[in-house]
């Protein structure tokens, strides 16, 4: 047991220490009654999504797939089916059907699996036409593993209005596309 | 039809009267099983009146709580989340009942029952409209005595619940709840008792009866009655066991006190009885100090609105103020908790006693 040498209170440390404790019991409520009314911070993403609370990415933010289309050749893109993202994939979420010969050859069916995906990035330094590209959109959840799976027309929709691939920024030495582009000549 | 609505069990005790006199059942056959009838309509209409009730607080409870806490609440199950409570209470119909191995099997059962029993018992005598006491329940002559009386063997079940459980938290729970119970009735009985003096009745009705006319002859406007309102609302929240006096469940130290071990349907009968008592209270409280069925603009009603639904707007609003308490205070520590029964509300208890005392002999009640 703690030693205990403290003085009797007195009849009006109490009062005061009553009415003190009532006065900040009443505080307390009113604290409370002011937030039940105030506007709640919640966000129901992604059913009712406040657009002030949209987040913007910074450029380099690697997000979901695109395809840029060919400004040539209409309704195509860019892409010319060498299969040099779907090699160098480490978990391998890219597959690629292409059909011709030379500049002629042009992806039929593409596949990326966002679910297996690790955006590591490596897909976009190694498409040597900058036809792939990841976008800064980060609205990408859905119900069913099944949905993860891009397909060639969901891959072209969100590559519409994009003229060049994201580059990371800052490109520093940390990134390989800069280690890349700026060989040993330094 | 309105007489229906307004007096259920005695229009359906007629018709059941009417139905086995037609099927050729003697007359006194048929009164006897009516009067049976009738009181099992009586108790049916606790038991669904708890039952409504918890299903609407405990919808408001989450929302209160969310709203306080600057959080939406319940929004996916219907409209603002208003269908939350029947898959909540679907799921505790569907749980697995578990009985601890070295539990007292019996002890363990028939606590929750007497909880939800004791909670449910009260409810007789509510007086819900003028003169329709009867029809639902009885108009007892020693009323506040009786809900009192009830109202304290809840501690029953919840001791039994505590012991049957074989574990070291439910007991601890149970010990607390008992004790904290105990100490909490003596002020709320002080507070009933100056009611009780300004009434001249201890009759439910005969309280309500005697704040005729008006908000301004309600219980709540006479200034000598202010200390014992405050004195029972604050011991009718230790009485239900809701925050800040809730140690007998304190989850940070029991885990879940004294129903810590039960689960499913033995579960949902402690949760309905809390809930149950905690709408008791309200509605005792209405009816002690804010003038029960009656309407605030004078009788009678210029609003012509029947009187339950004026008893349950009152106690309704009064629900709502508990919630607002337990998101406000924070749990009392067990000695704290014990010294604000016995060093100030008991005291002040009695002060009040002879505050009603002295009015009395002075002939201003």
């Amino acid at each position: 047991m703690p030693e205990t040498t403290r003085r009797p209170q007195s009849a009006w440390e109490l009062l005061t220490d009553i009415v003190g404790g009532v006065v900040s019991v009443i505080k307390g409520h009113g604290v409370t009654l002011k937030n039940l009314f105030r506007k709640k911070v919640t966000d129901q993403y992604p059913y009712r999504h406040h657009p002030e609370l949209e987040w913007h990415p910074q450029p380099g933010y690697r997000g979901d797939f695109a395809l840029i289309a060919d400004a040539e050749r209409p309704g195509g893109t860019r892409c010319i089916g060498c299969m040099a993202c779907a090699n160098t994939c480490p978990v391998v979420a890219i597959h690629i059907c292409a059909e011709g010969k030379g500049k002629e050859r042009h992806p039929q069916q593409f596949y990326i699996d966002a679910g297996l995906c690790m955006y590591c990035w490596m897909c976009v330094e190694a498409c040597p036409v900058g036809a792939l590209t990841m976008t800064r959109d980060y609205h990408n959840v859905e119900y069913t593993p099944d949905k993860l799976i891009r397909d060639l027309d969901d891959l072209k929709r969100r590559g519409e209005g994009i003229a060049e691939p994201e580059v990371p920024v800052p490109a520093d030495k940390t990134s390989m596309a800069s280690a890349r582009k700026k060989p040993a000549a330094e | 039809m309105i007489n229906f609505l307004q007096n259920t069990g005695a229009a359906l005790k007629d018709w059941f009267i009417a139905l086995l006199n037609g099927w050729g059942v003697p007359d006194e056959w048929s009164r006897l099983i009516g009067d049976i009838f009738a009181w099992a309509i009586g108790a049916a209409w606790g038991i669904i009146v708890i039952m409504l009730a918890a299903l609407v607080f405990i919808y408001l409870e989450r929302k209160v709580a969310g709203y306080i806490q600057s959080r939406l609440g319940p929004t996916r199950c219907g409209p603002a989340g208003i269908f939350q409570s029947f898959p909540d209470a679907l799921k505790l119909l569907l749980k697995e009942d578990i009985v601890p191995e070295d539990a007292d099997k019996l002890l363990h059962l028939l606590g929750p029952i007497a909880f939800f029993i004791a909670g449910t018992l009260a409810f007789i005598v509510i007086p819900w409209d003028q003169g329709k006491t009867t029809a639902l329940g009885v108009d007892l002559n020693i009323g506040v005595l009786f809900v009192t009386g009830v109202g304290s063997l809840t501690m029953a079940g919840i001791i039994m619940g505590g012991w049957g459980s074989n574990n070291k938290w439910s007991l601890l729970g149970a010990i607390r709840g008992a004790a904290q119970m105990i100490s909490y009735e003596v002020p709320m009985l002080l507070a009933l008792l100056c009611i009780v003096m300004q009434a001249q009745t201890m009759s439910l009705t005969g309280i309500v009866e005697n704040q005729h006319g008006g908000l301004f002859s309600w219980n709540v406007i006479r200034p000598w009655l202010w200390l014992p309102m405050v004195l029972y609302a604050i011991s009718a929240v230790a009485e239900v066991n809701r925050t800040p006096f809730d140690l007998p469940e304190a989850e940070s130290e029991l885990v879940s006190g004294y129903h810590t071990e039960y689960s499913g349907m033995k579960f949902a009968l402690f949760f309905l009885g809390e809930y149950g008592n905690t709408y008791l209270v309200a509605i005792i409280f209405t009816v002690l100090f804010l003038g029960g069925w009656q309407s605030p603009f004078g009788n009678p009603d210029p609003l012509h609105l029947p009187g339950v639904l004026w008893l349950l707007g009152k106690s309704f609003a009064i629900v709502l103020v508990m919630m607002w308490i337990r998101w406000t205070l924070p749990r009392l520590r067990v000695d704290q908790l014990m010294g604000l029964a016995w060093k100030l509300l008991i005291p002040a208890g009695f002060l009040s006693l002879a505050v009603m005392t002295a009015v009395i002999l002075l002939g201003w009640a």
